[in-house]
């Protein structure tokens, strides 16, 4: 189907290249298409291909264009290294379209072909340069300096010395006339350095006087508030010690102690609080989340660094008069850092639990963000966010991937789609092959606030996956058109939005994300199964199979099987027969090389003799097998096949009981025993009850279990989202037909109740066989006597013929057969259970034990419905309704 | 494969068409370099040559007959309008 798609696509770009006018384009695509594909020419021959080649070489040089077969060699000599299987295939197309190449070729055409080189600009050289740059004209530069102490113009032998190393020529010979004096400088500014001295000489006073009581060192305000600074942007100070803590030994002058305690606590705080972010943004993080974290927290602390360089240039480029103040410093910085200390506090977090995942700070930085939203504070929502946003980004790629492409990074451990190692078969590609990733304490991990996406992105990838391995990726890239919404704090939060929470305005903007990924590969995989899989053809086969839906074909492969069993053959439980049988019954309406049968080794158990007599034995090993395509496996899992397996069973049981009951009525002819006729008459009844019981269960079957779930599963199927959605509907089908039709584990003894009325058919029946039988015998006995007796010998043959009707027809003489007879008799007569017992007594106990079978059933269903709760309840009632009209109270 | 390693197969088959393109010009085959292209994917793709060449000298003669009616279809609009205004 692929080769096809693709002909088709190069044929339409074939017919547009040669064919200017759209009209008539298609028209010409379907002759094309058949004429490609029913053409009668053989195969290329490429020692002919080669041949050709060769003359029409030699054709160009006979008829004087040596130039040309000169090009022609060439050209086919630079295609030697280029050849492949298909280059005699190409050469033999080139050859057929050619058009009397000896007089009209043109070696010009050839040239045309080649694109003009494009001009290279000349390359640069020394001279151009010396030409742009004028240095002809300047003749300073070819100056020789002097380095001499004592040289007035210093600055300029500097610039000479530049401009010097331009050119390769004379800096050498200048270097060796320098000496280590030149090389000497006197350092300058001394004083400069001795005033730098003094002032920072508060730093190392010593501080012990006399009576070894700390003196304070005086300060003034501004040093303090360089301090302060400083130590905000996290460089090491003398007033502050590396936790932040304020030095006791430094005082302002002029400020009491509790107050300038108060005053650089204060700022010790903010240093305290910021400290945590400062030492995470210099560990180097090894995953991409955490890194581009520390990336958006370093940005925050560099807006913070500019903050504090601004406030120091106002102090130290005074361009206005400033007034120091240290407290307005503090309301300066104050709303700047608080967005800083959610940061921090988040950071500290992250640290102090054990084994966090990488994601958990998202989680905290979510929390935050919407806390910060409610308590109205703008800048600590906005920043917040921003962070959020650009951290969730490096977050949403795996799931970009994942839902795009049906990849997982490898070694990636913050998504939480895992890759099953090992490589399952294609129908469990669905259920296995990826799973969601779960901590040990069993939640998903994944953050909190996209729990409820998850599932959709899980299906999303898992679609993608499945739609790869049946060659269909490429048609969804086709019908992704819209592009992907943003996700960033701008185009999810706006300012209109302001009051919004936070939470619903992300939920919001995730799923429509998601929506834009998810939905056409759901949907494309969803009708693929349906319309190229045939899914829904393909239950219906099954429904044909297990659930009976056909009752022709199903009655001639129970027909065929039974056949069988009484025949007392084995041969119904060869593999080969039993798949044929299958097959033929069934041929009309499901493909039959898909259909196999079988028996399971339990069936081999019993002998044929206890086989034919009770449904129990072997009907319930029959298995029959349909081979399904991968993609409907993924619907219909194995569980499934046995749900209908057993349905199918019963099913059995049940239409052998019937079909048993249905045996032509094998009448005995003797009315002169009054025991006779009551004995047919208790025999008629019991073969009505028993059929009209078949009959109820089999109609309650059909009627109210197959019909409506089946009815119900192909809605199910059509409203189905997905194939998650999809399995569970045919699941729960398969669980309610079972808990329907008294399959389930809770209706055991109804089942098995059940079960015994049909193994009562077959007892009446073997009963009845057996007495005609000896009726029968009993009869050839007589005739036999008063053969010996009599001197006619026609009527026995007249008389035992009549009794002998029901017998094969093949047996005209009595004499030589009736040892055939006697063993087909014997053969009939079946039924262990029942030999040696009076034939009344037995039919007695039939109906005694199918008044007390039935009663049980009954009552056991409407028990049952009562008592439990469950769908299945109601029709459990019906069906016990519509067996209490046979009790007789 | 490593992308260069794609980069230089893709450039090796672009120098083959052009080789073939070549000679085909040589041939005067009529072919410009997007046809012999799309041909020479069909051919990969199992098209019979002599099959294809059919078509390609069939699709270029109903492309010449189209051609041929359209023009003269224009040219006796115009003759019929120029008429009317007349």
């Amino acid at each position: 189907m692929a080769y096809l798609a693709e002909l088709g696509a190069l044929i339409d770009h074939l017919v547009a290249a040669l064919i200017d006018i759209p009209e008539v384009r298609y028209a010409h695509r379907e002759s094309v298409l058949r004429r490609l594909r029913g053409h009668s020419f053989t195969r290329t021959n490429q020692f002919e291909v080669e041949d050709r080649l060769r003359g029409l070489e030699e054709r160009f040089s006979v008829v004087g264009r040596d130039a040309l077969a000169g090009a022609f060699r060439q050209r086919l000599d630079a295609l030697e290294p280029h050849r492949n299987q298909f280059s005699p295939e190409v050469l033999h197309f080139i050859l057929e379209l050619a058009d009397q190449p000896a007089q009209n070729s043109k070696l010009s055409d050839l040239d045309a072909l080649v694109e003009p080189e494009e001009d290279t600009p000349p390359p640069l050289t020394w001279r151009d340069i010396a030409r742009e740059d004028g240095w002809k004209q300047e003749r300073d530069i070819w100056r020789f300096a002097d380095y001499s102490v004592g040289s007035s113009d210093e600055e300029e032998v500097d610039v000479e010395s530049e401009t010097e190393s331009l050119t390769t020529a004379s800096s050498t010979e200048d270097q060796c006339e320098r000496t280590a004096q030149d090389l000497a400088v006197t350092p300058q500014g001394n004083d400069l350095l001795q005033q730098v001295e003094n002032a920072q000489s508060w730093r190392h006073d010593s501080a012990a006087d006399r009576d070894r009581r700390c003196k304070k060192t005086p300060i003034s305000t501004t040093q303090l508030l360089r301090e302060a600074l400083f130590m905000l942007a996290g460089l090491e100070t003398t007033l502050f010690d590396p936790e932040c803590n304020p030095v006791p030994r430094y005082q302002i002058r002029a400020i009491s102690w509790e107050s300038y305690k108060a005053l650089v606590t204060s700022f010790a705080e903010c240093g305290r609080k910021l400290a945590p972010l400062r030492a995470f943004t210099k560990n180097s993080a090894q995953s991409p989340l955490l890194q581009v974290f520390q990336d958006c927290l370093q940005k925050a602390l560099h807006s913070l660094d500019l903050e504090l360089s601004s406030i120091q240039t106002r102090l130290v480029a005074v361009k206005e008069d400033v007034v120091v103040s240290l407290m307005g410093a503090l309301g300066e910085l104050g709303p700047k850092l608080a967005p800083l200390y959610v940061l921090a506090d988040i950071v500290r977090q992250v640290r102090e639990e054990r084994n966090p995942h990488a994601f958990r700070y998202l989680e905290l930085l979510y929390d935050a963000v919407g806390i910060a939203q409610l308590q109205g504070d703008g800048d600590t929502y906005r920043l917040l966010g921003t962070v959020f946003f650009n951290c969730f980004q490096v977050y949403l790629k795996p799931i970009r991937l994942w839902m795009e492409e049906g990849k997982l990074l490898p070694g990636d451990r913050t998504f939480f789609v895992s890759e099953s190692p090992t490589k399952l078969p294609l129908s469990q590609i669905w259920k296995g092959q990826f799973n969601l990733l779960r901590s040990p304490e069993g939640n998903l991990h994944a953050p909190r606030f996209l729990k409820p996406a998850i599932h959709r992105i899980f299906t999303a990838g898992k679609s993608i996956v499945v739609l790869k391995h049946m060659k269909q990726h490429e048609s969804t890239k086709k019908y992704r058109a819209t592009a992907e919404p943003k996700m960033d704090f701008a185009t999810v939060c706006p300012d209109e939005l302001e009051l919004a929470p936070f939470g619903e305005l992300f939920g919001a903007a995730f799923q429509a994300w998601i929506q834009s990924k998810h939905h056409t590969a759901a949907a494309t995989l969803r009708e693929l199964l349906f319309s190229s899989y045939a899914l829904p053809q393909n239950l219906d086969e099954l429904h044909y199979i297990y659930l009976m839906s056909d009752g022709a074909k199903s009655s001639s492969f129970a027909a065929s099987v039974f056949r069988h069993m009484d025949n007392l053959s084995s041969s119904w439980r060869d593999r080969f027969t039993l798949t044929e049988i299958a097959q033929e019954a069934f041929s009309a309406c499901v493909d039959g090389y898909r259909l196999s049968a079988e028996v399971e080794s339990r069936g081999f158990a019993h002998s044929a003799v206890a086989s034919r007599s009770s449904v129990r034995h072997s009907l319930p090993a029959i298995r029959l097998k349909y081979r399904l395509s991968w993609p409907v496996q993924m619907v219909v899992p194995e569980e499934g096949i046995q749900g209908y397996q057993a349905i199918f069973i019963f099913q059995l049981q049940a239409r052998r009981a019937i079909s048993v009951l249905q045996h032509p009525i094998l009448a005995l002819q003797r009315g002169d025993d009054g025991s006779g006729s009551a004995d047919m008459a208790r025999y008629y009844l019991l073969r009505a009850k028993l059929l009209w019981f078949c009959n109820t269960i089999t109609t309650y079957l059909t009627t109210l279990v197959l019909a409506p779930n089946t009815a119900r599963l192909a809605t199910d199927l059509r409203e189905a989202a997905d194939v998650d959605d999809m399995i569970a509907a045919h699941a729960a089908c398969v669980a309610r037909v079972i808990d329907e039709s008294c399959q389930g584990p809770k209706l055991q003894p109804i089942r098995d109740g059940v079960l015994d009325v049909f193994d009562l058919a077959l007892r009446l029946e073997d009963a009845q066989r057996a007495e005609t039988a000896r009726a029968q015998e009993e009869d050839m006995e007589i005739s036999r006597l008063s053969v010996m007796s009599s001197p006619y010998k026609s009527s026995p043959a007249k008389g035992g013929s009549k009794r002998r009707r029901v017998m094969d027809d093949d047996d005209d003489d009595d004499e030589d057969d009736e040892e055939l007879v006697r063993e087909r008799m014997a053969s009939r007569r079946g039924g262990a259970v029942d030999l040696g017992k009076p034939h009344a007594l037995v039919l007695r106990e039939l109906h005694v034990d199918f008044e007390r079978h039935l009663r049980f059933v009954a009552g056991g269903l409407r028990g049952v419905a009562r008592a439990s709760r469950e769908e299945a309840a109601a029709k459990w009632d019906l069906l016990a309704q519509m067996l209490e009209v046979g009790i007789k109270e | 494969m490593p992308p260069n390693e794609r980069a230089e197969k893709q450039a090796a088959a672009q120098q083959a068409v052009d080789i073939l393109h070549e000679i085909a010009t040589i041939l005067n085959c009529h072919l410009d370099r997007r046809t012999l292209s799309i041909c020479i994917s069909m051919i990969e793709n199992g098209v019979n040559p002599e099959a294809l060449a059919n078509v390609v000298k069939e699709l270029r003669r109903h492309g010449q007959e189209a051609q041929l009616e359209t023009a003269t279809a224009a040219a006796a609009a115009a003759a019929a309008s120029s008429t009317r205004r007349r």
